[in-house]
């Protein structure tokens, strides 16, 4: 059997929705006209069909019913084949394979950006933030081999972005997280934060590029995570004399070193059961750093701090601001939690 | 597909067990072809790492990066020791030039996923949740290769979470839905398991829902 040439009239109909697929057309004069309900559900879609196109390929194919209804509507000739006869066609003409893949491709790509936007999953930032989003979030997981990739891939394809020196100094939390296995804390304050819409500070050097070697911003991220490997593994005297050591050398343009170091000597000495101690150093912290990306999670601290001294009041006010503290996020859920424990209501 | 030896010489590549083979948002420029192993696509969905799928050997990915400039849409993590075939940009023409057959095979794979992705999109055309999530069963006996029009049970392996995924509502509202189903009958719910009494019973119930909007 051979491809053959079918002529239809006017009016009639090539084949209708829901009908099995078993051929594939190519339109050689004439006029024809698809139709089919938008799988957006948006009504129906009307496709011309023209001269030298084909039509019916993706359900012969993919071998499922023609999912639209082919109408003529003036005199049409059209040429039938089978899917083999199609197949052997294709592997005649890679050109026709080329555009008919990037059709599909363009089909594909477009269904599947609606299937996300309805399940609220569309990628809406621009690729380099959301490369170093995936690492972040590898991070707070613990990921390091993962969030490592995604550092490096980062820096690779965006070597001038903004992210770039902050990327550097995560590539070096990554990779002494992956070789040592210490944690980042599990309550998801550390030094990670949450995704960022922008930078979360200033360039530590004013050179073009970041150096690796011998740059201080490295030099002090370097004993940040020592410190923070020690309170990972609960050796809160230990690290609260390294960090100590991190606020005395601290010179200008390691402000978010100096942040986070506050932050965590105000957990250490929580953890160290001198509550009066955390909440100054603290207090300090939100004043110093009123943006930080660890205010929420801070003022959560600050809070248990009361909790603990027997203020509860005072514990439910610092709660309750976290909890109104927007964006509504899992902090927020566990500042609603801590007032309900400590017999509030919200 | 028949690929002979210098094709795995030329192209070929090697991942360990969990090693990366690409994240999401990175510029791609290469595709793969799985020789052997399985392959994990996952994508961060409101902070939480989801399994969206397990590729096999024969099967095909990343390809979409290469037909279109655009980043990729998931990431691709060996679950086994993989062995792929990478081809890049520059020798996609050349390559489906030499090599017909993976060419039709790639088009073939992509009907089927347009096929399958729109499938999925009608669920979402649905209004309430109850309609959804019985579409869902449909749609996973269909794929199962059941014809709705015949009057069959199907046993189905999935659970509450996936189903509520696939309809993107709540976990909490599906469980309502499936338990109320189960009460009356026509569904029976067990560990990872569903099982519908009569998918035709299903199909109509949906198709009365699809007429009343």
């Amino acid at each position: 059997m051979s491809p053959v040439s079918r002529v239809y009239k006017a009016g009639s109909i090539i084949y209708f929705e829901g009908d099995k697929a078993e051929t594939v057309f190519v339109l050689q004069a004439g006029v024809v006209l698809l139709t089919y309900i938008s799988p957006e559900g948006t009504g129906e879609v009307r496709e011309n069909i023209k001269s030298g196109e084909f039509f019916g390929v993706k359900s012969a194919l993919g071998r499922f019913p023609r999912e639209e209804t082919a109408t003529v509507l003036s005199d049409a000739t059209t040429m039938v084949m089978n899917v083999a006869e199609f197949e052997q066609l294709v592997l005649q003409n890679h050109k026709l394979v080329m555009k008919m893949l990037k059709v599909f491709s363009n089909q594909l790509r477009r269904i599947g950006r609606s299937i996300q936007t309805r399940m609220g999953t569309a990628d809406s930032e621009p690729s380099g933030t959301g490369l170093f989003n995936i690492g972040e979030y590898y991070l707070k997981n613990k990921k390091f081999n993962q969030a490592l990739y995604a550092y490096q891939k980062y820096l690779q394809y965006y070597p001038d972005g903004e992210y770039g020196t902050i990327c550097l100094q995560r590539v070096e939390m990554a990779q002494s997280g992956a070789a040592t296995g210490y944690a980042v804390a599990s309550d998801g304050s550390s030094f990670v934060s949450q995704p960022v819409a922008k930078p979360a500070h200033e360039p530590v050097s004013e050179a073009d590029t970041p150096a690796i070697d011998g740059d201080s911003g490295i030099g002090i991220a370097k004993r940040y995570f020592d410190a923070f490997s020690l309170y990972s593994s609960e050796k809160y005297d230990e690290a609260y004399k390294l960090y100590k050591t991190i606020l005395d050398s601290a010179s200008g343009g390691e402000d978010e070193y100096v942040e986070k170091t506050y932050f965590d000597i105000g957990r250490c000495l929580f953890n160290m059961n001198k509550p009066q101690d955390a909440i100054t150093q603290l207090t300090t912290m939100v004043k110093t750093f009123p943006t930080s990306p660890n205010l929420k999670a801070a003022l959560f601290h600050i809070g248990k701090c009361y909790a603990m001294l027997g203020d509860t009041e005072k514990a439910k006010g610092f709660y309750n601001k976290v909890r109104m503290m927007p964006p509504n996020e899992s902090i927020n859920k566990r500042a609603q939690k801590a007032i309900e424990e400590l017999g509030g209501s919200v | 597909m028949a690929l002979n030896e210098g094709m795995t010489s030329k192209f070929g590549v090697t991942y360990q067990p969990g090693q990366i083979i690409f994240l999401e948002y990175e510029p791609g420029d290469s595709f793969f072809l799985i020789q052997s192993g399985r392959v994990k696509i996952t994508k961060v969905v409101k902070d939480k790492e989801k399994l969206l799928d397990i590729l096999e050997p024969g099967d095909v990915f990343g390809e979409m990066a290469i037909l279109e400039d655009a980043p990729r849409s998931a990431s691709a993590v060996a679950a086994d020791e993989v062995k792929a075939l990478l081809f890049r940009k520059e020798n996609f023409e050349i390559i489906l030039k030499s090599n017909p057959a993976m060419a039709l095979k790639l088009l073939k794979i992509f009907a089927k996923r347009i096929y399958e992705q729109k499938r999925r999109l009608m669920i979402f055309t649905l209004e309430e949740d109850d309609a959804k999530v019985l579409d869902v069963l449909l749609m996973l006996a269909e794929q199962k290769g059941y014809n709705p029009n015949s009057i069959e049970s199907v046993e189905l392996v999935t659970n509450e979470e996936q189903i509520a995924s696939w309809a993107a509502i709540k976990v909490e509202n599906c469980r309502k839905v499936l338990t109320h189903y189960d009460k009356l009958g026509r569904i029976q719910l067990g560990q990872n398991k569903v099982s519908i009494r009569n998918i035709n019973e299903i199909h109509r119930m949906v198709a009365t829902k699809r007429k009343q909007q």
